[in-house]
């Protein structure tokens, strides 16, 4: 086999084991995706349209408390806003690498591929890109299968086992552990305070002044410590 | 109207990803904004948690909450401890089925 398609096979490898914590998410978000009143078809395009766990399930829970479409897409917003840092962590690698190569990487970047090929790309191998198109695949491929049995799943269990509660139970396995420093508890607790006493906000604003006013402090927290 | 808020998430979303391989050199983000926003999903995850954990349906703080907030203290033991999204799940709903 030639070197990069060598390469191909060595990320979709590496990207095996975290499809563990991928496929129960998509089973999860297809469960809720139908549970928060999204139809079948929404529900399994946006794994492809939108191809982010949380921010996916952010959308289906905003949505379906009557969020309104600028709260709903802001807060999807937000919560992307790493993915700019993963993007620069690489450029410097995939910016001269061909248009069609840069929107494929783009669409297929996600946390668990950025984890996995980040040290090819650090290491200066020459076919790092093919070990993220494999990696990145591998996670597109499984988030699909996952959140088209979680739709079939969804439609046949109960509404009344209160299983949206599963979308803040998801938040939790996340971020907790997560949560090692203190500027990452100071985000939290700001966050979630101002999320907790905002809510006669109109239009839900609460979750972007929230997201905005936590990230704010984390970052101002970080940055004072280090000067 | 889901539809279009959906794809203009989505090309939100790409437009993060795509946005350092674009070779604009107009799109360098300063260090201290990158600073900022490594907190963006910590802040609004939380939030959302906090908003679904301590208000019930009828928007009153902490009343109606209570076998959610034990649900969610066992969930986050749990998730502590197996860092799994699937046990998680699993601990905090048998709580709340448990006490309600």
């Amino acid at each position: 086999m030639q070197a990069n398609w060598c390469e191909f096979w060595k990320g979709v490898l590496a990207q095996m084991p975290l499809q563990l914590g991928v496929i129960p998410f998509g089973l999860v978000f297809g469960v809720l995706g139908v549970a928060s009143g999204l139809s079948t078809a929404q529900t399994i395009l946006m794994s492809s349209i939108i191809f982010g766990g949380a921010s996916q399930v952010v959308f289906a829970q905003l949505w379906s408390i009557g969020a309104s479409p600028v709260v709903t897409g802001g807060s999807v917003a937000i919560i992307n806003l790493r993915h700019i840092i993963y993007s620069a962590n690489i450029s410097k690698y995939i910016s001269t690498l061909s248009l069609r190569w840069r929107l494929v990487l783009g669409y297929l970047l996600t946390d668990e591929a950025f984890a996995v090929s980040l040290q090819e790309f650090e290491n200066n191998n020459e076919f790092a890109h093919y070990h993220l198109l494999g990696g990145g695949l591998t996670l597109w491929v499984f988030w699909q299968i996952s959140t088209v049995t979680g739709v079939l799943l969804g439609t046949k269990i109960p509404t009344n086992l209160n299983l949206e509660f599963a979308i803040p139970l998801t938040f939790i396995a996340i971020i907790l552990p997560k949560l090692r420093s203190f500027s990452h508890l100071s985000a939290a607790l700001t966050a979630s305070i101002i999320a907790i006493f905002g809510q006669d906000l109109p239009n839900n604003l609460w979750i972007i002044f929230a997201a905005l006013i936590g990230m704010a402090v984390g970052g101002y927290i970080e940055k004072s410590k280090s000067q | 109207m889901i539809w279009l808020v959906m794809i203009a998430s989505g090309l939100a979303n790409f437009a993060a990803r795509y946005s350092m391989f674009s070779g604009f050199k107009l799109l360098k983000i300063p260090q201290y904004l990158e600073e900022y926003f490594r907190f963006a999903p910590t802040a609004a995850l939380s939030a959302i948690i906090a908003a679904s954990v301590f208000v019930d349906e009828n928007g009153l703080i902490f009343e109606g909450s209570v076998s959610k907030i034990y649900a969610a203290m066992f969930a986050s033991c749990i998730a502590l401890l197996s860092r799994s999204i699937l046990f998680t799940i699993v601990a905090g709903l048998s709580v709340l089925w448990i006490l309600s």
